[in-house]
């Protein structure tokens, strides 16, 4: 007997449809991953199950929960299902939590709403329980913290243990490790595998990451434009995909096991962006009336790049590492607070305005957002011209080169009189990469270009990408946080921890012998979409969260979460926890270096683990 | 434009306007002629709207005062909006010192009561032109504005797309003039509009006080002040201050519906492509 059955439900929203007659059932203890893009309809499916939506929608269809029809139940007794027989696990574990109460406060809440006889004493109990199982260190104390205390992997740890507060017999996850990192996102799934072994629930989990259902699902349905497109064990649905769609969105997932795409021996060139000892401060400054420094946020400290003419250099690492500030000082084109950064052989500390405004022209950008990147008010021709027309080029030149650039970014010549907001995510980020080709630049930075778009999307715009180095030679920097992504774009890979960089090499060096235990970690956390290899490989899930940058660790900055400092003798220990390691080659490395005080001494090959 | 509300608003306060330009043609009477026949005659006769004590006819009076009104904050309402993009869009985006002196003016010109100023400037205007009072008038209501566009380009300063501008190499002024200006554009245009209405009000009530419009000109303000001197003629008070009235609402809905067609994030937009 089924737990749940789902059948011909169909959501509306007036004249649109966003759900179409779809069905499906979850067995007792079964893991169903529901997978899809955006608009797919998964989320509305979830919602309208819980009876969650706005009233303009409408609901028909029939959804029966241990063989009792859910839709049109009164609010009463769907209050009483939900949080109780079928609990929920959002998104956003932020917005999920009230700022105002205290964790534990929250947990007790979910407790006793369902269980009013129990005392406050015993919920207060039961809460710290909850909050241990799901890994909150110290849970009796962080108990009265409040949520904004709480990284973003903790909250949404504590979101699980409210899901499982009561034991329920149904657990919605609603893209439940989207927010977080990837490192962040393996621990977490790994507290959804605990949760599901102790309350021996079902889980509908909703994702658009294939590794992630890869690892986790029993069954996979796939959805696409409201309807179900495949609906397969997951097994079935890797090995031998029945619909054309399900191909095409495996084949479009970069994956970390990929073979690589060698582009062959780069040829010895200039350097076209040299950055040296980068380092790049905020303050930290408490009080309302009278503004003290308390402390400092070292978002960049003392980051070594080279980028090569022709060569792509990916940066990567966790959000607040400070790629992006890097990144950002390395565009204004002025002198940082600490370092040198020398772009296409001139230090821009020495630039006049004139100069400045001279090298813009060789130096472009593409940003993450592409609703953000792109004037709503200009038409796509308007902004293609844009750059042209700062540099001084004529009306001719300008009319001939818009629709140059729109054919070599794979859009029409008609498309440069319509408005962004007419374009889809993928065709407006092809709009941006063609705005930043505009003045034929020497060095183009990418600020994790593809990581808004969808799977199948992200794939054209990366083949793009790809086809335009080539042909046009361009030296790139790819900042993203997603090492899968960056596996066949980059010629060299520099994988960057609080501000500094840990490991830097050549792409297919560093995803074979990754050095340095955090790259390692990395490299390990990015699920596979493969159930059988997912399943079958050894992980390391890091303890902890990142610290923060305002207050780094002494020495290794990273041995707070490092699994290698873990197993060392004291006598090794010593070394990491005062001196910060400096980047060299380990022997045997060419053109690969590593931060790290133990990168030879064979902790990290082979797994030699004491 | 999709509001219906903002087209009949529009229609009604041109034709109006336009109105009050062609009535002397149409009516017996001048605005500045008496009749020295006919003094306190109630409504009728060639006197559509009756007569004042000296023989002045109402009509053409509280027409010619409705057009000084009007023009008044045609002009005024969207200098005030001029103003308060340049101050707000270039404090906004520059920040730091420009955005402080900046501000610290706003902020003056909004403690200080605008009645005062204008109670101590009245002498130095006295008999100055007509221009003199849509500029004081502008002076006085732009703050407000200045301040909601300073914080929409401190937003936008950070968007993408400026970033993109800039480190392409544009110049700051090119880039609020291209890419801050045009999108606070909604805005400034539904506020022309609103502060149009509170011109419109603000002279009237300046004329009132005998601030504003000085004799033998008229504005509905001085029309109001000589009709209430006592009670006992409503012909001579009601005409002005029902068209004050009706001038005001009729500004008021034309710029509720232009916010309602231009900003998306207002309740009725959002029912209305919701459905």
């Amino acid at each position: 007997m089924s737990l749940l059955d789902v059948s011909e439900l169909t959501v509306s929203f007036g004249p649109d449809e966003a759900v179409r007659g779809i069905g499906f059932t979850i067995g007792p203890g079964e893991v169903l991953g529901l997978v899809g893009e955006s608009g797919s309809g998964k989320s509305v499916t979830a919602q309208a199950m819980l009876g969650l939506l706005p009233a303009r929608s409408r609901c028909t269809g029939s959804v029966r929960f241990r063989d009792r029809e859910l839709l049109g139940l009164p609010e009463r007794e769907l209050a009483r299902l939900r949080g109780d027989r079928i609990s929920m696990i959002f998104q956003d574990p932020t917005s999920a939590l009230t700022p105002v109460l205290r964790i534990g406060d929250q947990v007790a809440e979910a407790v006793r709403i369902h269980r009013p006889r129990l005392g406050a004493r015993a919920a207060e109990q039961r809460a710290v329980e909850l909050l241990e199982l799901v890994g909150i260190p110290d849970a009796a104390r962080r108990a009265n913290a409040f949520p904004h205390e709480f990284s973003g992997g903790m909250r949404q740890r504590v979101l699980i243990a409210m899901a499982i507060a009561n034991d329920p017999d149904l657990i919605i996850a609603d893209e439940p490790t989207t927010a977080l990192d990837v490192t962040v996102q393996a621990q977490v799934l790994e507290v959804l595998r605990t949760a599901r072994e102790v309350t021996g629930a079902a889980i509908l989990l909703i994702t658009h990451d294939l590794g992630v259902v890869a690892g986790m699902a029993d069954r996979v349905a796939v959805m696409r434009e409201g309807q179900i497109a495949e609906n397969a064990s997951v097994t079935d649905l890797f090995d031998a995909p029945s619909s054309p769609y399900t191909a095409e969105l495996l084949a479009a997932v970069p994956r970390v096991d990929d073979p690589l795409k060698i582009r062959g021996e780069l040829p010895q060139a200039p350097d076209v962006l040299r950055v040296h000892g980068l380092t790049r401060h905020y303050p930290l400054t408490t009080g309302a009336l009278w503004r003290r420094r308390t402390g400092t946020v070292h978002a960049v400290d003392g980051v070594d790049l080279t980028v090569r003419a022709g060569e792509t250099l990916a940066l990567v690492g966790e959000s607040g590492c400070g790629k992006s500030s890097t990144l950002t000082d390395i565009l204004e084109l002025r002198a940082p607070m600490g370092g040198s950064i020398e772009v296409l052989g001139q230090d821009v500390s020495t630039l006049d305005s004139r100069r400045r405004r001279a090298l813009r022209r060789d130096l472009q950008v593409v940003f993450q957002d592409p609703y953000g990147s792109l004037d709503p008010r200009m038409t796509v021709g308007e902004i293609l011209a844009e750059p042209l027309r700062v540099h001084g080029f004529g009306r001719a030149h300008i009319g001939r080169r818009v629709p140059e650039l729109l054919d070599l970014v794979g859009l029409r010549g008609d498309h440069a009189q319509r408005f962004p907001a007419e374009f889809s995510g993928g065709q407006r980020q092809r709009v941006a990469i063609a705005r930043a080709l505009a003045c034929e630049p020497k060095l183009l930075l990418l600020d994790e270009p593809v990581s808004a778009l969808d799977v199948s999307v992200r794939a054209g715009v990366l083949n793009l990408l790809r086809e335009l180095q080539i042909r046009l030679g361009l030296s790139t920097v790819f900042v993203a946080h997603d090492l899968a992504v960056v596996r066949n774009i980059a010629d060299r890979v520099a994988v960057m921890h609080l501000g500094r960089i840990v490991e830097c090499g050549p792409v297919a060096e560093v995803f074979a012998h990754p050095a340095h235990p955090y790259t390692r970690a990395l490299l390990s956390a990015v699920p596979i979409p493969d159930p059988v290899r997912e399943r079958a490989r050894t992980r390391i899930v890091l303890a902890g969260d990142p610290p923060s940058p305002a207050t780094p660790p002494t020495g290794c900055r990273f041995r707070t979460r490092c699994f290698v400092f873990e197993v060392l003798d004291d006598e090794q220990r010593g070394a990491c926890i005062r001196t910060d390691p400096d980047r060299r080659s380990p022997d045997g490395m060419i053109d690969h270096d590593v931060a790290c005080h133990h990168a030879e001494t064979g902790y990290l090959s082979g797994g030699s683990r004491r | 434009m999709r509001s219906r509300r903002a087209r009949i608003g529009l229609t009604v306060l041109i034709l109006v306007y336009l109105w009050t330009f062609l009535s002397p043609l149409v009516a017996a009477w001048d605005w500045s002629a008496k009749d020295l026949s006919a003094f306190l005659e109630p409504p009728g006769g060639s006197h559509w709207w009756g007569t004042t004590q000296t023989g002045e006819d109402v009509y053409a009076q509280s027409m010619r005062g409705l057009q000084r009104s009007l023009s008044t904050g045609l002009l005024a309402g969207p200098l005030a909006t001029v103003i308060a993009a340049v101050v707000g869009s270039l404090a906004g985006y520059f920040g730091g010192w420009t955005d402080r002196i900046l501000m610290w003016g706003t902020d003056l010109l909004l403690v200080v009561p605008a009645f005062v100023l204008v109670a101590i400037a009245s002498p130095a205007l006295n008999g100055g032109s007509f221009l003199w009072l849509v500029l004081v008038m502008a002076g006085l209501v732009w703050m407000i504005t200045a301040r909601v566009v300073r914080s929409m380009a401190r937003e936008l300063r950070e968007r993408p797309f400026v970033q993109a501008a800039r480190y392409t190499g544009m110049g700051p002024l090119s880039i609020i003039y291209r890419h801050v200006l045009p999108n606070t554009a909604s805005i400034l245009i539904i506020d022309a509009t609103i502060s149009m209405a509170s011109v419109v009000l603000l002279e009237s009530a300046l004329s009132y006080f005998g601030f504003g419009v000085q004799s033998p000109d008229v504005s509905l303000g001085t029309l109001i002040r000589d009709g209430t001197r006592t009670l006992a003629y409503p012909w001579l008070f009601l005409p002005p201050s029902l068209l004050l009235i009706g001038a005001v609402l009729v500004v008021n809905y034309t710029g509720d519906g232009l916010r309602d067609a231009l900003d998306p994030g207002s309740e009725r937009a959002r029912r209305v492509t919701g459905s």
